[in-house]
């Protein structure tokens, strides 16, 4: 890179985890396509069973399948935009895999539908980077996945990724920001996660 | 005694179960529908509040916080850019930064990382200053959210009760035996299937219930928001 092309903010950067985007769109499009179908050939059961044509829960069931698209859509433009570090504005966005914070949280699906919304945290914010490992699945499909948390004014995000390569990707570039803005950063071996 | 156990049918224990849940969830829901909306009307009604202009912005305090947030940033951004320009001929490092082998270099990366200190706290001030409208929006929405779909619940409620007796879809039929065989000793006889009405309507209006509230959240925020 020319030297005159660099400035004091320094560059902008995008951390894409395609693997992770894909599985996480699927499996919100499949699980919102499954509930839909669940529940549309209870209701249609019970209220009209009688007067519709044979077959048709398999009907109602590829209907699911497109009804559950834009859905769908919405969670790919979230997540499909990565995490994004910027440091003109000193802003980190990106769409988390967050716990529910309460009960209204977990009663309104909060987890499942925050995968379709952005979030935007003033890297400033920021206290702390803790690296956590996460078994999913069982028998053969069982695997790890592999998540940073960040903690701070705002509370906590977890982010999550398929690979290590991709979280400490992330955690390195993060932390590099964070020591310019701030002139202090959590430890940047990202085998460690000491505070600062 | 082993063959005879192989032969009862489990269809009568399993209709028992499913009696009783239906009954459980056909009484539990109807209470919560109708005793919900009426505490949700009369806790609105008591508590009212207006979507006031000063809800959707910064009050006059936070204005002034956000004002002198946003002259900082800029006298910071500006000073930043004329720091910039006075070590344009210097060399850079790979962060950006200027090489610290002269006094000037040293001098202005010293500068620099004071300012992007201050103006990384400032930043994060005004994103906090900004999110707090959105914050009041939200608790505005929750309550009159609660109160539509509460009438949503109660107008499907009498919708599906009324469907359900006037129709008198099979499924309605069915869940009317399953709930009277279970409780055939406590329930009156009845002519028309009202249990299986008020199961389904109990049902129906439940999922609606959960659907307006669901989507009423999120709607009235992003409309009042944008």
């Amino acid at each position: 890179m020319r030297s005159d092309r660099r400035d004091l903010y320094g560059k902008a950067f995008v951390i894409v985890d395609i693997w992770h985007v894909l599985r996480t769109v699927g499996s919100c499009w499949i699980s919102l396509s499954f509930a839909l179908a669940l529940i549309g050939i209870a209701l249609l059961w019970l209220l009209a069973g009688d007067f519709l044509p044979p077959g048709w829960p398999w009907w109602w069931a590829g209907m699911s399948l497109v009804l559950a698209m834009p859905f769908a859509w919405k969670v790919w433009h979230a997540q499909a935009a990565g995490i994004h570090i910027d440091p003109r504005s000193a802003t980190l966005s990106f769409s988390a895999d967050d716990l529910e914070t309460s009960l209204h949280g977990v009663l309104t699906f909060q987890r499942f539908f925050d995968h379709a919304r952005r979030i935007s945290v003033a890297i400033a914010d920021i206290d702390r980077l803790d690296n956590d490992n996460i078994w999913f699945g069982k028998g053969a499909s069982r695997r790890r996945g592999f998540a940073l948390n960040l903690t701070g004014d705002f509370g906590s995000y977890q982010l999550m990724f398929s690979h290590k390569q991709k979280r400490d990707e992330c955690r390195t570039l993060i932390t590099r920001v964070m020591l310019q803005q701030r002139g202090k950063a959590p430890a940047r071996d990202s085998n460690i996660a000491f505070p600062y | 005694m082993s063959r005879k156990r192989k032969q009862d049918s489990p269809w009568p224990l399993l209709a028992l179960l499913a009696g009783i849940i239906l009954a459980l969830f056909t009484l539990l829901a109807s209470l919560g529908i109708w005793i919900g909306w009426i505490a949700c009307e009369l806790a609105y009604a008591r508590h009212t509040r207006r979507l006031e202009p000063a809800l959707l912005g910064l009050q006059a305090d936070e204005l002034d916080e956000l004002a002198r947030s946003e002259t900082y940033m800029q006298a910071a951004e500006q000073r930043l850019a004329a720091i910039e320009e006075e070590g344009r001929h210097l060399r850079r490092r790979r962060d950006g930064m200027f090489h610290a082998g002269s006094a000037l270099g040293k001098r202005l990366n010293d500068e620099v990382s004071e300012l992007m200190h201050s103006l990384g706290d400032a930043r994060a001030e005004r994103e906090e200053l900004l999110a707090l409208p959105g914050e009041r929006l939200r608790e505005w929405c929750l309550p009159l959210a609660r109160l539509l779909a509460c009438r949503w619940a109660v107008s499907v409620y009498l919708m599906g009760s009324t469907y359900g007796l006037v129709v008198q879809p099979s499924a309605v039929h069915t869940m009317h035996n399953l709930i009277f065989n279970t409780f055939h000793t406590h329930l009156p006889i009845l002519q028309f299937p009202l249990y299986g009405a008020l199961a389904l309507a109990s049902i129906t209006a439940s999922l609606a219930g959960v659907v307006a509230y669901l989507f009423y959240n999120r709607y009235l925020y992003a409309r009042y928001a944008a």
